[in-house]
């Protein structure tokens, strides 16, 4: 079972960020913490892509548009990174920056869902008479 | 199993317990500057670990989303 190396990674990585911690080395500390989220990440990987070609069999069998489908996944992508970044930055104690990472990716989510809203807008022009 | 090197974070927690070490040994010996010197060392080569694994975590989420 992989739930138990995912949960066994987690709690070692807790325990030594604590010693660390104790060893009044705080940069390592959340050096340790980054890496322990980035290995997760990675461990978690296979997974996600493939429940990610589940999703894209589905739509092409729906003949929805893939670039509908790509828009979502970048914005899930985009959406992962920035949390990812600010919850760094947040722990560290550096709650501003983590507030202007959080800022970034909202308007780049914004950015790359322009196209959908424009789509929207043209087909709700299209059924007005 | 675990396809990533989780050797890493023992690796981080050895260096940070010598760093500490190091760090404290040359304070009681009343090098501050040398102590401090020892610290940023330390620091700098957490960082040279743990960038290409920032690295290797910013091109899956690349690939996975299919971000260009």
């Amino acid at each position: 079972m992989e739930i138990f190396q995912l949960v066994g990674l987690g709690l070692t990585a807790t325990f030594i960020v604590v010693v660390v911690r104790q060893a009044q080395s705080k940069e390592i500390a959340l050096l340790i913490s980054l890496v322990a989220g980035a290995l997760m990440f990675l461990l978690l990987v296979d997974r996600i892509a493939a429940v990610i070609q589940v999703l894209s069999d589905l739509s092409d069998r729906a003949g929805i548009n893939r670039f509908y489908l790509t828009t979502v996944l970048k914005i899930i992508g985009i959406a992962y990174v920035g949390e990812f970044g600010a919850q760094v930055c947040r722990d560290a104690g550096e709650n501003a920056i983590a507030s202007k990472v959080e800022l970034a990716t909202k308007v780049l989510i914004m950015v790359l869902s322009i196209p959908i809203i424009v789509a929207i807008l043209e087909s709700i022009v299209k059924l007005l008479p | 199993m675990l396809g990533v090197d989780v050797n890493l974070i023992f690796r981080l927690a050895a260096l940070a317990i010598i760093i500490t070490i190091f760090y404290t040994f040359l304070k009681q010996a009343g090098r501050d500057e040398y102590a401090y010197m020892t610290v940023l060392a330390g620091l700098a080569i957490a960082l040279l670990w743990v960038i290409p694994l920032i690295l290797e975590l910013f091109n899956a989420v690349r690939a996975v989303f299919q971000l260009y």
